[in-house]
């Protein structure tokens, strides 16, 4: 009962801070070239995964069309497959539809985003910041959990999905992985998100 | 009366069960002491042959060997430092068989050999690696030495390249795990995503323990 009364308040608040939240920083959805512009070395220090279901109730597809953090300098949606072993990793360069009625798994072996250039350590336990822009439900802040695996441990408390619009993001979260090279780094010059 | 009889054969029934269970478990337990045939978790090279060489620089950018490893259990991934998904999960499950081995783990070695030297540098490696074990070895080779050993080690690697991506280019790989047992044989090898604890069973009896 106190877990389900926790759930509800944990909902109200996300959606309060999400209806209070400042509203679209002005990116221009159509034009993002990811990586564009970007050096190399900065680009590729140190790269990290992020997988959730996005559900999208509406009557239209939807299509996540970028997302930034500031825990990486760029953020790219990939699709994965394993041909007899041999994984091979593709970017999505048309965003990724979230079908009417349906959804969008983005899970280990399928679709996953990729951080690149990672600014932090994806540490254990850690929770950082994803924005994801929709054609349609517009910009959408969910905060991600770091973990070993897909799995939730027994004491692990569930994240409240974050809903926009149409657009329900859950259980958004990360593998740990280190950002390397920082220490190389002259400064982390390209962050065109922010 | 006539309901005793049925309770009498259950009885009775109930015992020659018991005696066929205990007879079958006995006979099993004797052939197992007599061959001890184990049934590993992953896809045994038959007959194992040594193992390829891996003469390549680890990252402290000193040469490397197998041959160092001699009396050890390795486990190989290939793979390399921008992969997102699948070389982290593997690291991540090269911890949690660390952990599972404890004190046994002294005499397993676990390997990370780079298919992108290019971008993989030694510094790099390290730095990677230490953020999962540091007891983990990177290894890294020159163009041709990494076409010899995926060839040895019959791993497929594509580059593909994105000029849209931030990435670049990506490497389309071969995602097993390969393990070589004390005597240096190229022994077994783990699809990606074998649960960990499979992959410790198997290594603690390599281990003999």
């Amino acid at each position: 009962m106190f877990r389900m009364c926790a759930f509800a308040v944990a909902m109200i608040v996300a959606i309060a801070a999400l209806a209070a939240a400042p509203g679209a920083r002005g990116l221009d959805h159509g034009t993002a070239t990811p990586g564009a512009g970007l050096d190399d070395e900065v680009s590729l220090t140190g790269t990290g995964v992020a997988f959730m279901r996005i559900q999208n109730t509406g009557a239209e597809d939807d299509v996540l069309l970028e997302s930034t953090s500031d825990i990486a300098n760029v953020v790219e949606v990939h699709e994965m497959t394993d041909v007899d072993g041999v994984m091979q990793m593709r970017p999505l360069t048309d965003g990724l539809t979230i079908p009417a009625g349906g959804e969008a798994i983005l899970e280990s072996g399928g679709y996953h985003m990729m951080l690149i250039g990672l600014k932090e350590d994806l540490t254990n336990g850690k929770t950082y910041d994803l924005t994801l822009h929709f054609a349609k439900a517009g910009e959408v802040t969910v905060p991600v959990t770091v973990r070993p695996r897909a799995a939730l441990t027994a004491d692990a408390v569930p994240t409240v999905p974050v809903t926009a619009g149409d657009i329900t993001i859950a259980d958004p979260w990360s593998r740990p992985a280190p950002a390397t090279g920082l220490d190389n780094m002259s400064t982390p010059a390209a962050t065109p998100h922010s | 009366m006539q309901k005793k009889l049925p309770a009498r054969l259950g009885g009775l029934i109930g015992g020659v069960v018991l005696a066929i269970v205990v007879v079958v478990a006995a006979v099993i337990l004797l052939n197992r002491s007599q061959e001890p045939s184990y049934a590993y978790n992953g896809g045994v090279f038959s007959p194992p042959a040594a193992a390829p060489p891996l003469d390549l620089t680890d990252a402290n950018g000193n040469p490397f060997t197998l041959d160092q490893l001699k009396g050890d259990v390795t486990l190989i991934y290939f793979g390399y430092t921008t992969c997102p998904d699948v070389c982290p999960t593997t690291l991540t499950d090269f911890q949690a068989v660390k952990d599972d081995l404890g004190p046994d783990a002294d005499r397993v070695k676990f390997l990370l050999v780079t298919l992108d030297p290019e971008r993989d540098t030694a510094a790099k490696l390290k730095e990677y690696l230490a953020f999962f074990d540091p007891d983990f070895i990177g290894l890294r080779g020159d163009e041709a030495q990494t076409a010899q050993f995926t060839k040895d080690y019959g791993i497929t690697v594509k580059r593909v390249e994105y000029p849209d991506s931030a990435t670049k280019y990506l490497l389309d790989h071969t995602a097993l795990v390969y393990v070589i047992d004390p005597e240096g044989r190229l022994l077994l090898t783990y699809p990606y995503g074998t649960d960990p604890a499979l992959i410790a069973q198997d290594v603690r009896y390599l281990l003999g323990t």
